[in-house]
């Protein structure tokens, strides 16, 4: 459902820019060129093409835009994929090594962290695949730190 | 005792593993690469196989699991990896459980016991009672 608004919504500002283009082209023609009517009709016919084309163009811009996007995205998701896998690995062995000593404490603990990680690589995960944190201009990030 | 197939490329992993599915009463046997599984498992039988899926090389993906099912009696399947692939994926190709590396590993022993029960259910008990009025 979003995505087809967000199609509509594309194609709506394809041909808003379109009409913008037509309209002060055969603005400016109207203003400039003497009123002849043989001349006219082909003026307004190149606005017209003119418009077609603005259109098409900026559908264009706008399918480029979308497919880098979603390279972005596909990017994005490869990094965090393998983290996950390099973190999991990682901890795993952890894990194992806590449940072989038997003691409960040290599991639950083991396990409390576990869970922490888990929730911080899901989020790491939505944060990355809709790339709305930008985590390197963070300036909340860099006070915490410092 | 459920004898088991653990292959995973990481020796920590396997150490660790095998100590704690030994101390909860499974029989281990090792391999570090996928054909060192599929050598195993055709020289041995074994009730259980647990695989990762990034061994050796990226096409290994899903050889021991195409080798254990080719067996008979065929071994209870599962996957262990960092990696998930989807469901949809791992069914087609024949495992039957599939296990998150990182999440709960307390679990793991006990899960894979009822996953076990579940694939070869055990013969049923005979009462005492039951046994005594046969005599």
């Amino acid at each position: 459902m979003a995505q087809g608004s967000s199609r509509l919504g594309k194609i709506a500002v394809a041909i808003f820019c379109g009409l913008l283009v037509g309209v002060v082209s055969a603005g400016v023609h109207i203003a400039t060129i003497p009123l002849d009517r043989t001349i006219m009709l082909h003026v307004a016919v190149g606005d017209f093409i003119a418009a077609l084309t603005a259109i098409i163009v900026c559908l264009g811009i706008q399918l480029r835009q979308e497919e880098i996007h979603y390279q972005n995205s596909i990017e994005r998701a490869a990094i965090v994929a393998e983290l996950n896998h390099h973190i999991r690995n990682a901890v795993f062995p952890l894990c194992l090594a806590i449940q072989k000593t038997g003691d409960a404490d040290s599991m639950k603990t083991a396990q409390e962290a576990v869970d922490r990680i888990n929730i911080a690589l899901k989020d790491a995960t939505v944060d990355a695949l809709s790339g709305r944190t930008q985590y390197s201009t963070d300036r909340n990030a860099v006070k915490v730190a410092e | 005792m459920f004898k088991a197939l653990l292959v995973d490329d990481e020796d920590a992993i396997l150490k660790l593993l095998s100590a704690v599915l030994g101390m909860h009463g499974f029989a281990i046997d090792t391999a570090s690469s996928a054909q060192e599984a599929i050598s195993k498992l055709t020289s041995s039988e074994f009730d259980v196989v647990l695989t990762d899926l990034r061994m050796e090389s990226p096409l290994a993906r899903f050889d021991v699991v195409r080798a254990a099912n080719r067996l008979t009696p065929r071994p209870t399947i599962v996957i262990l990896t960092a990696f998930p692939v989807p469901a949809s994926e791992w069914k087609v190709a024949g495992v039957d459980a599939l296990y998150l590396k990182g999440t709960n590993s307390v679990s793991l022993p006990e899960e894979l016991k009822s996953l076990l029960a579940q694939r070869r259910p055990e013969p049923p008990v005979r009462s005492a009672a039951g046994a005594r009025g046969r005599k």
